[in-house]
């Protein structure tokens, strides 16, 4: 999906967090390399202080959120522009904002 | 009668007690069993995931006490021993040193353990441009 967007300035975090019962260690080479985009920024969550952030009291997985550039986190973790769970029924949805914005021309 | 009753349930304890005793003497399965249950529980309970470890390590540590001592026992019970007993190190060590997450691919800053703040930071840093957060489990 990424090698469809050509903007050299799109900034993508990928934030991995333990869900799971078998996510008892940080992610291994075999996870991280599966993005291999320079535009991308790899975080290891282990207390899942993010997902805490985007929705307190719920862990937030397996999602993509975007936001336009203009936007700020203040006080609370911003409304995302376009975002979905899990990330594989979101994709369409994923590749339809794109479509709608100039990133991908 | 109260007493002969009393007394039953007694020596069934104890007999039951004694059974146990016996069994890890010659197989410290619970030990290394509680090790490796502990082990896997920090990975998720992790507001206890320091006491959690240190249990962990503590049954492992009191577990090979057991199996050094178990000289009477037969040669299948130890192999058994040995096989429990590694795969409980195992999950142990995965749990004390897999915490470090893997190098990133090439062209991309290391792979941080996430702290809000620094988070908040590079998100905002990037405000002029759009952002894509993408929250994944590792497996």
């Amino acid at each position: 999906m990424l090698r469809e967007v050509r903007d050299p300035d799109l900034r993508v975090f990928v934030v991995w967090e333990p869900v799971l019962i078998t996510d008892w260690h940080a992610p291994g080479a075999g996870a991280v390399g599966r993005i291999p985009d320079a535009r991308v920024t790899q975080f290891w969550d282990p207390r899942r202080t993010l997902s805490q952030a985007i929705r307190r009291g719920r862990v937030v997985w397996d999602y993509v959120a975007t936001y336009p550039p203009g936007v700020r986190w203040g006080d609370t973790f911003p409304e995302a522009q376009f975002s979905g769970a899990p990330v594989v029924r979101a994709i369409d949805g994923f590749a339809e904002w794109l479509r709608g914005t100039r990133l991908s021309r | 009668m109260k007493s002969m009753e009393g007394g039953t349930l007694a020596s069934s304890i104890a007999a039951v007690a004694s059974a146990l005793a016996a069994l890890s003497c010659c197989l410290p399965l619970g030990t290394f069993a509680l090790a490796a249950v502990s082990a896997g529980a920090a990975g998720f309970l992790l507001s206890l995931q320091p006491y959690l470890i240190a249990f962990s390590v503590l049954m492992l540590v009191a577990g090979f006490v057991q199996a050094c001592r178990q000289r009477q026992c037969g040669r299948r019970r130890r192999a058994l021993n040995a096989a429990v007993l590694l795969f409980s190190t195992g999950l142990v060590a995965a749990m004390l040193f897999g915490s470090a997450p893997a190098s990133a691919p090439a062209g991309q800053p290391a792979v941080a353990t996430l702290r809000l703040d620094n988070f908040r930071q590079a998100f905002n840093v990037a405000a002029d441009r759009t952002r894509v957060v993408v929250l994944l489990s590792p497996t």
